[in-house]
C-alpha cells in the first residue's frame, strides 16, 4: 500500500533487516538505456572512473568486510563522500572496525572519518595519500528530463556506470531526494551522480525498485562539503553529533508542522487532518463485504523517509491514521469488542531494539470534547513513549485514541512520531487532537 | 478369642473392618474355608495363618504363599510375633491385626459443614448453576463474535468449561472418598459451579472498572487479589465436604495453596516477560458508553498529563 525505498549499501546486516524489500531490477532494462546513452557514458565512465572508490568497512577483529558501498573524491585535499549509512557500523562501533578505499585500479587504502550528516545521510572521509584528481560540484541541478550518470560498485561487480534520466525533487520528499530514472543497486550507496559535464549533482541513496531511485541532492552535499570544520569529527564525539543533528531537525520538521494550517477532511461522521504537509501522503481503504456485519474505513497518512541510524534503528517517521468503524447489524457489545480489537496492538511505525531504546511508558485516561451538534464527544486516549538511550531528550510517541460515546460507530485515532522531543510530543498531540472535529 | 482385622484393599475405598473368632489358628486365604477370606487376586488360596500360644501371644508365619507376606514392610520369613496394631500386607491388601481391647479414637463432632450440605442438597440448586455457567459462557463467546456466528465455538467452550468443573469435582469426590467415607460429588459440583459463576461476575465487574480507571498495575493488583481470594474460598468449600479437617486446618491449607498459586502465576509471569518489548503495555479494554462512568478530562488536561509518562522515563535510568 504505501511506497518505500530500500538503502543500496551492500552489508552482511542487510541480510537480517525486514526492511529490505528491494527487487533486483531487470537487467535487460540498463542494457537498453545504455545503448541510448552509450556515447557520453563511456567518456564519463572513461574520464571520471579514477575518482570514484568502493567504500568497505572492514572488521579488525576477522580482516574481512563487514558493509561495501561506494563514494568519490571531491576536492584537492583527499576529501571522499559516501553515504552515511555506509559508514554507520563505523561510527556506532569506531574500536571494532576501519574504513579502507579500494579504486578502480586495485589501490587500497585507509581512510580517515571527517564528517556525517545522519538526516541528508551523508558523510565525509578522508584518504591521505590523496591524489589531485577530483570531482566537482555542480553549479545548479539539471533540468528534468536530461541525462544523468550514476557512478558505483553494484553487488561488489566492479565499478559500474548507470545512465538515467533527471526528474526532478521527488514529489513526497521531506529531505529533497532527487528521483533518478534508473537503476540503482546495493552497493552503489554513496557514489556520484554525474551530469553530462562530469559535475556531482547528487549522491546514491536508495531505490524503489523498477528503476525509481532516489539521489541526496547537490545542495545538501554542498552545505557538508563547503561546511567550515576545523579537523575531523572526534570519535567520542559522533554520538554528541548525532543527537545534535536529530534534535536540531526534529524541531524544525515538527515545528513547521505546527505553524501551519492542517488541511482537514471529512471522514465518515468526523472531520480528522489530511495531508498536513507537502510530504505526507494519505491512503485509503475500507472493508466493505457484504458478508460482514459491519464496515471498517482507514485514512493512513505517512511521510515515508526514514532517517537511518543503524541496521536496527531508524526514526523520523510521521505517521497517522483513523478508522470509522459502524454496524447496524451487531448488537452494542458485539460492537465493542469489534471495537476493542482495532486497539489492541499498537506498536511504533519505526524500527528500533532494545539497545537503542527503552521500554514504553504510557498514561490513559478519557478526555473529552464538545461537538458542533453540543453533544459530548469522550475518546478513551492511550498516550506512550519510549527514550533513546543515546541521544537524550529523544522520544519515539504514539497516541491511540477511540471515540466512546456512540453505540454503533466509533473513530480509533493513532499517530506515531519517532525521535521527537517531549516539547514538540506535546504540542503536537494538542494540534493533533483538536483537529479531530465532529458534525 | 476374638481378633479385629482392618482391611485395606483400594485407594479410593475406606477400609473395612472384620471381626473374626479362633481358639488356637487362624487361616487367611482366598479359598472358601478360611476364616478370613480376603477377596484379592494377588493372595494365594491359602496364605498364611496367625496361631495363638498359651499364652495368648499371636504368631503369623506365611504358608509359601505366591506373593509372600510382609510384616512392617520386612517379608516374613518363618514365624513373627504380632501385637495388637501390627501391619501386615499380603498381596496387594494391607491388614491390621487388633485385640478387641485396642483403643478407638474418638468421635468426631459433627462439623457446621452439614449445614452447608444441607443447603447444597437442594436439587435446584445444581441446575440453576449449571444453567447461569452455560449461558454466561455461551453469551460471552456469542458476543464476541462480530465477524460470523458459529455454534462450533460455543459449544467448544461450553464443552471446556463443564470438562473442567467435572474434572475438578472428580477429584474433590475421591478425596472425599478416601477421607471422609463420602463422596458428595454432587455437592462438589454444585460449588464449583457457584465458583465459576462468581468468577464470571467478578472478571466483569474488574473489566469495567478497569475500563474506567485505566491503570495497568492497579488492574494486576487488583486483578491478583481477586483471584486469590476467589480460590482461597473454593478450596475452603471442597476441602470442608471432603476432609474432617478443623476450620484453622482448612483456612490454612486454602490460602497457602491458593497464595502458592497466584505465586506462581505471578512467577511464571515475571520469568516469562521478556526483557524489550516493542509494544506498550495498557488496558485494552472498550466498553458501550453506558459502562463509561466519566467523562474524563478536558483535551488540553489530558496533554497536560500525559507529561507525566516522560517524568517516568527520564527517572528510569535502564
Amino acid at each position: 500500500m504505501c511506497g518505500g525505498s530500500s538503502l543500496i549499501m551492500l552489508s552482511i546486516f542487510n541480510q537480517s533487516r525486514k526492511l529490505n524489500y528491494l527487487a533486483l531490477v531487470v537487467v535487460a532494462g540498463i542494457f537498453f538505456i545504455s545503448a541510448v546513452y552509450g556515447q557520453d557514458a563511456t567518456s564519463l565512465f572513461n574520464n571520471y572512473s579514477d575518482r570514484i572508490y568502493q567504500i568497505r568497512i572492514i572488521e579488525e577483529a576477522t580482516g574481512k568486510q563487514a558493509a561495501i558501498g561506494s563514494g568519490f573524491q571531491i576536492n584537492q585535499d583527499g576529501m571522499v563522500v559516501t553515504n552515511y549509512h555506509v559508514v554507520s557500523e563505523y561510527t556506532r562501533y569506531p574500536r571494532r572496525y576501519r574504513i579502507e578505499y579500494a579504486s578502480h585500479n586495485g589501490l587500497t587504502g585507509e581512510l580517515e572519518l571527517i564528517d556525517i550528516d545522519v538526516i541528508n545521510d551523508l558523510s565525509i572521509l578522508r584518504k591521505d595519500d590523496f591524489i589531485g584528481n577530483y570531482l566537482e560540484l555542480a553549479d545548479h541541478l539539471p533540468l528534468q528530463g536530461e541525462a544523468i550518470y550514476s557512478l558505483g560498485n553494484p553487488h561488489d561487480l566492479g565499478l559500474t556506470v548507470v545512465p538515467g534520466t533527471y526528474n526532478g525533487i521527488a514529489r513526497y520528499s521531506l529531505y529533497k531526494r532527487i528521483h533518478f530514472s534508473g537503476s540503482i543497486n546495493p552497493g552503489m550507496s554513496g557514489g556520484p551522480v554525474l551530469n553530462a559535464q562530469g559535475e556531482v549533482i547528487g549522491v546514491n541513496v536508495s531505490t524503489a525498485g523498477n528503476q525509481i531511485s532516489f539521489l541526496v541532492p547537490l545542495e545538501k552535499l554542498a552545505k557538508l562539503v563547503h561546511k567550515p570544520r576545523t579537523g575531523p569529527i572526534v570519535l567520542e564525539e559522533i554520538e554528541s553529533t548525532i543527537s545534535e543533528q536529530l534534535t536540531r531537525n526534529q524541531e524544525q520538521v515538527i515545528s513547521n508542522l505546527l505553524d501551519s494550517e492542517w488541511l482537514t477532511s471529512e471522514f465518515k461522521g468526523a472531520k480528522i487532518p489530511n495531508e498536513i504537509a507537502d510530504y505526507i501522503r494519505c491512503w485509503g481503504s475500507s472493508d466493505n463485504n457484504p458478508d460482514i456485519a459491519y464496515r471498517n474505513f482507514m485514512s493512513v497518512c505517512s511521510q515515508d523517509e526514514y532517517i537511518f541510524l543503524d541496521s536496527e534503528f531508524t526514526t523520523g517517521n510521521i505517521v497517522y491514521q483513523f478508522n470509522w468503524i459502524e454496524s447496524d447489524e451487531l448488537n452494542v457489545f458485539q460492537f465493542y469488542n469489534l471495537f476493542q480489537a482495532q486497539i489492541e496492538n499498537i506498536y511504533p511505525d519505526n524500527y528500533a531494539d532494545k539497545d537503542h531504546v527503552s521500554n514504553f511508558e504510557c498514561h490513559e485516561d478519557f478526555h473529552f470534547k464538545d461537538s458542533e451538534s453540543g453533544e459530548v464527544i469522550t475518546t478513551k486516549g492511550t498516550f506512550c513513549a519510549r527514550k533513546y538511550k543515546e541521544y537524550p531528550g529523544l522520544f519515539d510517541v504514539l497516541y491511540l485514541g477511540a471515540a466512546v460515546h456512540n453505540n454503533h460507530q466509533g473513530l480509533v485515532s493513532h499517530f506515531t512520531l519517532a525521535g521527537v522531543s517531549m516539547e514538540m510530543a506535546l504540542e503536537f498531540t494538542t494540534k493533533f487532537l483538536s483537529n479531530i472535529t465532529w458534525n | 478369642m476374638e481378633l479385629v482385622f482392618r482391611i485395606s484393599d483400594s485407594p479410593v475405598r475406606p477400609s473395612t473392618y472384620q471381626k473374626v473368632a479362633c481358639n488356637t489358628e487362624l487361616s487367611i486365604g482366598r479359598a472358601f474355608d478360611n476364616d478370613l477370606i480376603l477377596n484379592d487376586p494377588t493372595i494365594s488360596p491359602h496364605h498364611a495363618k496367625i496361631s495363638i500360644d498359651e499364652e495368648g501371644s499371636l504368631w503369623f508365619s506365611d504358608l509359601d504363599s505366591l506373593n509372600g507376606s510382609f510384616k512392617d514392610r520386612t517379608k516374613v520369613t518363618g514365624q513373627v510375633e504380632l501385637k495388637s496394631g501390627s501391619e501386615l500386607t499380603l498381596g496387594k491388601t494391607t491388614l491390621n491385626v487388633f485385640s478387641p481391647d485396642h483403643p478407638v479414637e474418638s468421635a468426631v463432632q459433627i462439623q457446621p459443614a452439614s449445614a452447608l450440605t444441607n443447603w447444597l442438597a437442594n436439587p435446584l440448586i445444581l441446575a440453576t448453576s449449571v444453567v447461569l455457567v452455560a449461558l454466561f459462557y455461551g453469551i460471552e463467546q456469542w458476543l464476541n463474535m462480530f465477524q460470523e456466528f458459529k455454534w462450533q465455538e460455543i459449544i467448544n467452550i461450553e464443552l471446556i468449561i463443564f470438562g473442567s468443573a467435572l474434572s475438578i469435582g472428580i477429584f474433590w469426590s475421591i478425596v472425599g472418598r478416601i477421607f471422609k467415607h463420602e463422596a458428595n460429588f454432587k455437592s462438589q459440583m454444585k460449588i464449583i459451579l457457584i465458583f465459576m459463576i462468581i468468577q464470571f461476575l467478578v472478571t466483569k465487574l474488574i473489566d469495567v472498572m478497569l475500563f474506567n480507571s485505566l491503570n495497568y498495575a492497579f488492574a494486576m493488583t487488583l486483578m491478583l487479589g481477586m483471584e486469590f481470594i476467589l480460590v482461597a474460598g473454593l478450596l475452603w468449600f471442597n476441602l470442608q465436604l471432603a476432609t474432617n479437617q478443623t476450620f484453622e486446618q482448612r483456612l490454612r491449607t486454602s490460602v497457602v495453596v491458593s497464595a502458592a498459586l497466584i505465586v506462581l502465576s505471578i512467577y511464571s509471569e515475571v520469568i516469562n516477560q521478556s526483557e524489550f518489548s516493542d509494544s506498550p503495555e495498557y488496558v485494552k479494554l472498550l466498553h458501550p458508553p453506558a459502562l463509561r462512568l466519566t467523562d474524563g478530562v478536558k483535551e488540553d488536561q489530558f496533554v497536560t498529563d500525559i507529561s507525566v509518562v516522560f517524568d517516568k522515563l527520564e527517572n528510569d535510568n535502564n
